[in-house]
């Protein structure tokens, strides 16, 4: 039997998955294609104590460095995982830009691929500072430039890769089948006793580009429809604040952070409607997998949300508008709309397609050495050849992106 | 000595009321010789604005010299370089008023640098730079006029923001000043100290909001006689007993225009674009964020200047020279670096915005 290709998974926390969108999508990845190929994923041992440590997971070796995968430290995690990853591996998954800097240097010296998730755009996030901008929105252009095939999680995000590099980025989003509808039990009733009524559910990082503000103020101009939200409060000024000033709100319930998968899918399966406020970042895992739990969708109106959502959910764009649908949508329609978002989940954000796209993307790495890009091949042609067979008019397309 | 010094006092003086009273007279009269630049597309300001500020300078500095002995006699002993001087301020005089083709300016210029280098004026040696001292007299012929035609040009390239290329052309000449006075070069000394005074009185007219430009002739000719002055200076250097010093300080002089030059020509060579492309990646236009902060511009590139001279000073009392330039090269392309990324950054968050835009309508 020919030898698997062997796969190296860059850029996550580690495994078995317990913190954020690529750590579960290496989780599935492994799941699905760890027959296909020789999978090594690298693990940040910050996080993972010693005796919790694994050297395999579901079929796929696991490599700890004593780094942080997230913040300054990820740099030289990443990089270090990178340049271990020359000794193992004949494709390199790196998810993130934070280690792209090297890869010049790789396509230089060695015939490795890479393949690249550059995860939304980073450098516009306000979480970060001047600084971490500065090198993120240079790391970026690094990591597109300098990879065989980059990959985005939205189509907004492919108009912008292709208009700043020109490059013909593939679209990846996230799956949400681990999910489930969970039925309450009498203790979870006791535990959550909104539970028995009806109301709105929103989970996010409690920062102001998720527009927690926004939809609280909505909620508690309207007494009668109850807000549940789940996030940490306590990280920042801006989550203690929110959580000070809504603290005699009846009718909405601040909750701490939920690791437990099946308590936050009780929690959400059982909601009325889900409220996404976020506006940066590309495809949210969060509003994937309320999609998946056939939720009924109320979205903040930016361009990410708009294309992960189909164009089919209800959008709002300020406070006023939102509390507009809420009051005037009826609960009919936020069934219907519901069993939208349900259909395009399962025809979009399950595991094994997302799976399948990035297996079939490891084998064009394997096969093919030329990056994509969005110009048609006649573009190489010189005009005046073009001219001579009378067809110059193919260099005078209008691309996806232009308008 | 007190004589000396009664004539540098005369001289500066003389100079500066001079300038300011030909940069009136040349103001009336410039928009009847057509001497005005007009705003275009690739320009910043709004109005014409006359073009006299280098005609004003040099003309003062020709008029100075007659009337000072030391000036006339280094003018005399150096009748080439003036000649080539002289080349290269009415040709760009001449550029400015009817526009003359680059070919053929670069061929004026390679003209000039090569009667200079010709009557002696070389670079002789590098100064343990890269570990090369002395050079073959073919080298020194070809590297001094590839750094005459080049800081020409460079000095012309900085001149796109209100006094930014006289504030940088006064540090430089009052650094050239110090240096002339610490190697006993009198004659060089007054030149500096003349031109000194008339730069003094062009930046009145020149800083923002300007009245007045420099123009080509002004920007040309005081990047040549820069260097010609620094070559000189480097000449006598050769054999004195802090020559490394001489070296750097000299060097990081004209450090900031010429680094700019290189770095943006490269950047559109290696871009596959012609490298007379015009475009707006100088250091002055990365930090001009909105239109009205030109003097702090300046500020901020003399600033840099100053604080390259300084650090050069330093780190030679440690390190070699090589060390040295190669440090003060690439802090400037480094921070040149950031502030392009500040800028696209910026300017990509607005193209994201208008997207978004589109996107929704």
């Amino acid at each position: 039997m020919k030898d698997k290709n062997k796969l190296a998974i860059i850029g996550t926390v580690g495994l078995p998955a317990c913190y954020g969108g690529f750590e579960t999508l290496a989780e599935h990845l492994v799941e699905h294609t760890a027959n296909e190929y020789d999978i090594t994923v690298y693990c940040s041992g910050k996080k993972y104590a010693k005796e919790e440590r694994q050297d395999t997971y579901k079929g796929a070796k696991l490599k700890y460095l004593p780094f942080d995968a997230n913040g300054v430290q990820s740099i030289i995690y990443d990089t270090l995982s990178i340049i271990h990853s020359l000794f193992t591996s004949d494709v390199l998954l790196v998810l993130g830009v934070a280690g792209a800097w090297i890869f010049p240097f790789i396509r230089l010296f060695t015939n490795k691929r890479i393949i690249v998730s550059i995860d939304g755009i980073e450098w516009k996030r306000d979480k970060w500072s001047k600084f971490a901008k500065w090198y993120l929105w240079w790391a970026e252009s690094v990591a597109v430039k300098y990879s065989h095939i980059d990959i985005s999680d939205n189509e907004s995000i492919q108009n912008y890769t292709a208009q700043r590099y020109g490059s013909l980025s593939q679209i990846i989003e996230y799956g949400a089948d681990h999910t489930m509808k969970v039925k309450p039990t009498i203790s979870d009733r006791k535990q959550y006793p909104f539970l028995q009524k009806t109301y709105a559910f929103k989970v996010c990082r409690i920062e102001p580009e998720n527009n927690v503000h926004v939809i609280l103020e909505s909620f508690a101009a309207m007494q009668k429809y109850a807000l549940v939200i789940v996030g940490n409060w306590s990280i920042n000024e801006y989550g203690r604040k929110l959580k000070m000033d809504y603290a005699d709100c009846e009718n909405i319930i601040l909750l701490d952070p939920i690791y437990n998968q099946r308590q936050l899918d009780v929690l959400r399966s059982n909601a009325m409607v889900y409220v996404h406020g976020h506006s940066a970042g590309g495809t949210n895992p969060s509003l994937v997998e309320a999609m998946y739990l056939g939720l009924p969708i109320i979205s903040f109106g930016v361009s990410y949300n708009r294309t992960t959502t189909g164009h089919r959910a209800l959008y709002f764009s300020n406070q006023a508008e939102l509390i507009q649908i809420i009051e005037n949508t009826s609960v009919r329609d936020l069934t219907k709309l519901g069993k939208v978002m349900k259909s395009i989940a399962d025809r979009r954000y399950t595991w094994s397609i997302i799976a399948s796209k990035y297996n079939f993307l490891v084998q064009k790495a394997l096969r093919n050495k030329r990056k994509d890009t969005v110009k048609a091949r006649s573009s190489q042609i010189p005009h005046s050849n073009l001219l001579q067979h009378q067809v110059a008019h193919l260099n005078n397309q209008k691309l996806f992106f232009e308008n | 000595m007190e004589n000396q010094i009664i004539q540098s006092i005369i001289t500066f003086i003389s100079s500066l009321i001079l300038t300011g009273l030909l940069i009136q007279f040349y103001t009336k009269i410039s928009n009847k010789v057509g001497l005005v630049d007009l705003p275009g597309t690739r320009k910043i300001h709004q109005h014409s604005i006359p073009l006299v500020g280098g005609l004003a300078i040099f003309t003062t500095m020709t008029i100075v010299a007659f009337f000072n002995p030391t000036i006339l006699l280094s003018l005399l002993i150096y009748k080439n370089s003036f000649f080539a001087l002289s080349l290269i301020f009415f040709t760009s005089v001449y550029d400015d008023r009817y526009d003359l083709s680059a070919k053929l300016r670069l061929l004026i210029q390679t003209t000039a640098s090569f009667l200079v280098v010709n009557s002696g004026v070389r670079i002789e040696s590098m100064f343990g730079f890269l570990g090369i001292n002395e050079i073959a007299l073919e080298f020194q012929y070809l590297i001094t006029m590839v750094v005459l035609v080049g800081s020409t040009n460079a000095f012309n390239l900085i001149d796109g923001v209100d006094g930014l290329a006289g504030s940088l052309g006064l540090v430089t000449t009052l650094l050239l000043a110090g240096v002339a006075l610490s190697l006993g070069q009198t004659s060089i000394f007054m030149i500096c100290l003349a031109l000194m005074a008339a730069i003094i009185a062009f930046l009145k007219f020149n800083l923002y909001p300007a009245k007045i430009f420099m123009g080509d002739g002004g920007s040309m000719t005081l990047g040549f006689l820069l260097t010609v002055l620094s070559i000189l200076l480097l000449q006598s250097a050769l054999y004195q007993f802090n020559t490394q010093f001489a070296f750097i300080l000299i060097a990081s002089g004209l450090m900031v225009p010429v680094v700019d030059a290189i770095r943006v020509f490269l950047k559109r060579f290696s871009k596959g674009y012609s490298i007379l492309t015009a475009d707006k990646t100088h250091l002055h236009h990365l930090l001009l964020v909105d239109k009205k902060n030109h003097a702090k511009i300046v500020y901020s590139i003399v600033g840099l200047q100053l604080a390259l001279i300084l650090i050069g000073l330093l780190l030679s009392t440690i390190v070699g020279s090589t060390i040295v330039i190669l440090t003060l090269i690439l802090s400037q392309v480094v921070l040149s670096k950031i502030l392009m990324i500040d800028k696209t950054l910026a300017e990509w968050q607005v193209q994201l915005q208008q997207n978004e835009k589109v996107f929704n309508s």
